[in-house]
């Protein structure tokens, strides 16, 4: 009966109630005899804390710095996603976020990402951001599920890793497989669950694709990216799923052979076409190789299938708004408001498209809602746009504040510092306008805009080689800015004087 | 074929114009423009590479080096750095050996069979009178007054200038006064001179067209004449002066006939001279030349330091300018007579040899490094080979394949000046009209509504400044900024405050830095900031360290002592160290 009481709650998806009647008929009964009520505990506790991790990936500091399966270190544009290149740029340039990369359309794993090459930058970029980004993949995860564990069992763990005979369950494939995921998820110790998948897998002579492809979650998850792939690789020859394609691509993009990906992505779409989850693979890896219209045309089959995939209309938005129509990219965020998405983010893209798309009726209770919503996260940079309403609508001091405000909010706000050295200009304070501009070049060396108006600057005073070495900066973070190109011109024009 | 051997295996892949003969990167071979020709020293008709070597910084010993295919087989070491190496023949349809003009100091020594043969000393220039005639008084004095010699040849080196002062005069007047005596002793009658500088050398052909002829020598001077060498008795044909220095030759033509010399200036004047007319100026170029090749339609290219090309007519009109990608090392023109071509490569510092057929970019060629001279002709049996000196040292030899077509490159390279590109411009859509139509119809009620919003924005604005900045932020007398990063994995982190004064004068005094922490120990805790200049960033280091396992975070504020509102506050997130790195 009690047995019959936890199924019914575990179908019920009542975990935890599940969890505490398995607690109760185990201590009354030697293990042993209730082995099912033991497998009905194990899936209970793992259920509690399953999380997709497909998804929650991301790149942690030691392996973007320090791990090398990059077979080029200098790769030819467009065949890498850390030298995305200018093969595919398209008629704009998008802004970048603190850590470098072009803004997407939404905020998800890998976007925070720097493409930074030095030590330094690497370390300094990300961690100051607000949210601070992982050292290893591995920790960010590991540090959540290790607490969770800790709490559900008060009384010590429920399974001893140390004392289980792992050999003795790996022959049962009943409940290895529960078992592995009990390891796995609720204790992750990776080490453990690979040991298990291992001898599981050699009992079932290799023939279990399951089995295969947890071999491979767990190799990737030890870093063994190329073991992973392997194991991918065979567990689809068995069986097509989109779990491991999926995972597939994330190896191949984690080695950072973004085209053999979209290879992977186009094979997987012939076995289950228009598939959502492949079709955002697709579009996210077109974004970050810089090719805006590959990455649209995949965000628009995505909304087709699914009308309200957030990533896709947010991505589609953005586009639209940095392509110079911003009545378009309007439509896509009421959209997004229309699906209850409420948040400040939201509202600083509506009253910002309000805004270009001359509906001025608006702008100001957009952003006065995004205000009022934003997290400290947010804070700067809707004080960053409003300082472009003000600026646009002549109110120089307003802008000057509100540049001030997000400094406040964010100290290493680069552009916030660039534009109010040009409204220091403005007013004549040279020095203060010097400071700034360093100030956003040290904090954003990827940002070109400080380098040429320090270049700028300079060249005015009449600072030729200072001049000149901010505007090769600029120009090695830009190369096509006209602007610098002709300022180099000029320079070159005085060098080479006689 | 001695030496050179056509290796199709490296270089003979299907496009390429070029056979690879010879790669040899350790030649340790360091030469510059102009010191490169390919002669017969021999008399065996085989002609040898000649190249004059500066040899290395710390190895100050320039060499004429010759080289038959990749070997060295002979070297002769020279006293001074050589300007120029060229050779020529001195009799007419005579097969005999050539004979090798190196240009060196204020003179010019000429080998045969790469034995010396002579010396070619420049002749002397006149000392100015007034400094001729301060010395020669000097010389017949019995009683030798420093004093009055010194203060009369500074007053001359004040009215004249360095430049038209002689060498002994100026040591005079750069010496201690204490060793004038004995200087001006022991020089005060030996005559005054004032000798020349060779600052470019080149050949023309005398007066016969068929192979081999006897060629004159071209000097050029740095008191800026041009000598004119008969080949035979090495005495001056002609004589022209031009008031500035030359620094290279392009000569075409016979010049007991019409012969030209172009000439280009340190300065970047650019003239001609004929035989028996004063030089004709064509024009001043924007920068310094790096070399000027004769084409064959009697037209001339120039290399200038900027980067462009420039093509002149024979008349001296400026035809067309080519910008050349990276700098200009060095140019030389490749007559091929076969297919009626004169191209010119261009050697670039990062892209290549290019070559150009006029205005247009045919080929280029790649080349491990950059190369810093070059030389055209032929070399061993081979009439059409390039030989390539590195700026590291190598030296690379080409050959151009008979085969090699350049005109197809040429069609192509005039396509697209012709069609403007195209820009990518968004079409404004159906929406953004409807609501143009609506902004149209209620204009009055949109503008108010902005205004009343922008109105209450403001305020919003003002009252979170008024909140969060205080008076002496921004507007003080004297602003700071206050930029803090974190460094480290954790848990020590260091936290570096960046300060900076942005006014024009100096900080106060008084400041210091308080931290308000979150779960860490900031150490110190409170620190006195130094005094700022102006402009100049000063770093300032504390360390952190988590007191637990989650992230933590500091509030550094920047005060000051007769304060009690701080003057800028700023805050950064600790985040989250590592559970243990194992090791």
């Amino acid at each position: 009966m009690e047995l019959f009481k936890a199924l019914n709650l575990f179908n019920q998806g009542k975990y935890e109630d599940c969890a505490t009647i398995c607690t109760n008929l185990l201590k009354k009964n030697p293990l042993n005899q209730v082995q099912t009520v033991w497998v009905l505990k194990m899936r209970a506790l793992t259920l509690q804390i399953y999380v997709d991790d497909i998804e929650g990936e991301e790149e942690g500091i030691a392996e973007s710095l320090l791990d090398n399966y990059t077979i080029s270190s200098m790769p030819r544009p467009g065949t890498s996603l850390k030298n995305p290149g200018t093969s595919f740029t398209g008629q704009y340039l998008r802004p970048k976020t603190q850590s470098g990369r072009p803004l997407t359309g939404v905020v998800r794993p890998a976007t925070q990402s720097a493409m930074s090459q030095s030590i330094e930058q690497t370390l300094k970029t990300p961690r100051t951001a607000m949210t601070a980004r992982p050292i290893t993949a591995s920790s960010s995860r590991s540090v959540r599920l290790g607490t969770a564990s800790m709490l559900t069992e008060p009384g010590g763990p429920f399974i001893q890793l140390s004392r289980l005979n792992i050999s003795k369950y790996a022959s049962q494939p009943c409940i290895a497989k529960p078992l592995f995921e009990y390891i796995y998820y609720h204790e992750h110790d990776v080490r453990y669950a690979l040991d298990l998948a291992v001898q599981a897998t050699q009992v079932c002579q290799y023939k279990d694709w399951w089995w295969k492809v947890q071999l491979g979650k767990c190799y990737y998850s030890l870093g063994l990216i190329r073991d992973a792939e392997q194991q991918f690789k065979s567990a689809l020859k068995d069986s097509k799923t989109i779990e491991v394609i999926l995972r597939l691509i994330r190896v191949y993009v984690r080695l950072d052979q973004p085209l053999t990906a979209l290879e992977t992505c186009k094979k997987g779409l012939e076995y289950f076409s228009n598939d959502v989850n492949i079709l955002t693979e697709m579009g996210r890896i077109f974004d970050s190789l810089n090719n805006m219209s590959m990455s649209l045309k995949y965000y628009k089959i995505i909304a087709q299938e699914d009308a309200s995939h957030t990533e896709a209309i947010a991505s589609i938005g953005i586009h639209h708004f940095y392509n110079d129509q911003p009545e378009l990219a309007l439509r896509y965020y009421r959209r997004l408001l229309q699906m209850g998405v409420y948040n400040a983010e939201l509202f600083n893209n509506l009253g910002l498209c309000c805004f270009y798309a001359q509906q001025y009726d608006h702008v100001i209770s957009c952003f006065e809602r995004a205000i009022s919503l934003s997290t400290d996260e947010t804070m700067a940079d809707i004080w960053y746009n409003v300082s472009h309403i003000a600026l646009t609508v002549g109110d120089i001091t307003m802008a000057e504040e509100c540049l001030k405000l997000a400094i406040v909010s964010d100290n290493r706000y680069a552009l916030a510092y660039n534009n109010l050295g040009v409204i220091q200009i403005r007013n004549g304070n040279i020095t203060a306008a010097r400071t700034y501009f360093h100030a956003a070049a040290n904090i954003a060396n990827f940002l070109y805009e400080p380098h040429f108006n320090s270049a700028y600057l300079a060249y005015k005073v009449g600072d030729l080689q200072t001049s000149y070495i901010a505007v090769q900066k600029s120009l090695s973070t830009y190369p096509n800015h006209a602007d610098s190109k002709t300022l180099l011109n000029k320079l070159e024009r005085y060098f080479t004087y006689m | 074929m001695h030496g050179l051997r056509a290796d199709h295996n490296i270089g003979g892949l299907g496009t390429s114009r070029w056979l690879e003969a010879l790669w040899e990167p350790a030649a340790r071979l360091y030469t510059l423009p102009n010191a490169l020709d390919m002669l017969d020293v021999s008399g065996d008709g085989d002609a040898r590479l000649v190249c004059a070597d500066l040899g290395t910084l710390n190895v100050n010993s320039p060499k004429i080096r010759v080289y038959k295919g990749g070997d060295q087989i002979t070297e002769h070491n020279m006293v001074d750095p050589p300007c120029g190496v060229v050779g020529f023949y001195t009799e007419n349809g005579e097969p005999q050996s050539s004979v090798l003009a190196v240009g060196v100091g204020s003179s010019v020594y000429i080998f045969k069979n790469m034995r010396p043969y002579f010396k070619y000393c420049l002749p002397h220039i006149d000392v100015h009178p007034k400094e001729r005639e301060i010395w020669h008084k000097v010389g017949l004095d019995e009683e030798l007054n420093v004093l009055t010699l010194a203060d009369e040849l500074d007053l001359l080196l004040k009215e004249l200038g360095a430049g038209f002062i002689s060498p002994r005069t100026l040591k005079f007047l750069s010496m201690d006064p204490n060793l004038r005596v004995s200087f001006a002793e022991q020089y005060k009658r030996i005559p005054l001179i004032k000798s020349n500088a060779l600052t470019a050398i080149s050949v023309i052909r005398r007066d016969s067209w068929n192979d081999p002829a006897s060629s004159c020598l071209v000097l050029g001077t740095e008191f800026g004449e041009v000598l004119i060498l008969d080949p035979r008795t090495f005495s001056v044909m002609d004589k022209h002066l031009l008031q500035w220095p030359p620094v290279a030759f392009a000569c075409t033509g016979l010049w007991t006939g019409d012969g030209r010399i172009l000439i280009v200036g340190r300065d970047g004047k650019i003239g001609v001279i004929k035989r028996g007319s004063p030089v004709k100026l064509w024009e001043k170029l924007p920068s310094p030349a790096v070399a000027v090749s004769p084409l064959n339609n009697e037209g001339i290219a120039v290399t200038i330091m900027d980067g462009t090309l420039i093509g002149f007519s024979s008349k001296g009109i400026k035809l067309w300018h080519v910008r050349v990608p990276g700098a200009i090392l060095d140019s030389v023109s490749l007559p091929v007579p076969q297919i009626g071509l004169s191209l010119l490569a261009v050697s670039t510092a990062g892209y290549g040899i290019r070559v150009y057929d006029g205005k247009h970019h045919v080929d280029t060629l790649k080349i491990m490094e950059p190369v810093s001279a070059m030389k055209y002709g032929r070399m061993g049996q081979e009439e059409r080979t390039m030989a390539m000196v590195t700026v590291g040292g190598g030296l690379s030899v080409k050959i151009l394949k008979r085969t090699a077509d350049f005109s197809i490159h040429n069609a192509i390279s005039n396509l697209p000046l012709n069609d403007g590109s195209k820009f990518l411009v968004p079409k404004k859509t159906r929406l953004f009209v409807e609501q143009t139509i609506r902004e149209r119809s209620e204009a009055k009620k949109i503008h108010s509504t902005f205004q009343q919003g922008l109105l209450r924005l403001r305020l919003m604005v003002a009252k979170k400044v008024v909140e969060t900045l205080n008076d002496s932020q921004g507007a003080g007398p004297h602003p700071l900024t206050m930029e803090a990063t974190v460094l480290g994995l954790g848990p020590n982190y260091q936290i570096r405050i960046l300060l900076t004064n942005i006014s024009d004068e100096l900080s106060d005094t008084d400041l210091y830095i308080v931290c308000r922490t979150e779960n860490t120990n900031v150490k110190p805790r409170v620190m006195d900031v130094p005094l700022l200049p102006s402009g100049i960033p000063i770093p300032i280091v504390l360390n952190a360290i988590l007191k637990g396992r989650i992230s933590g975070r500091v509030e550094i504020l920047l005060c000051k002592k007769s304060k009690t509102k701080p003057v800028a506050v700023t805050a950064v997130v600790l985040p989250a160290a590592e559970e243990d790195i194992e090791t």
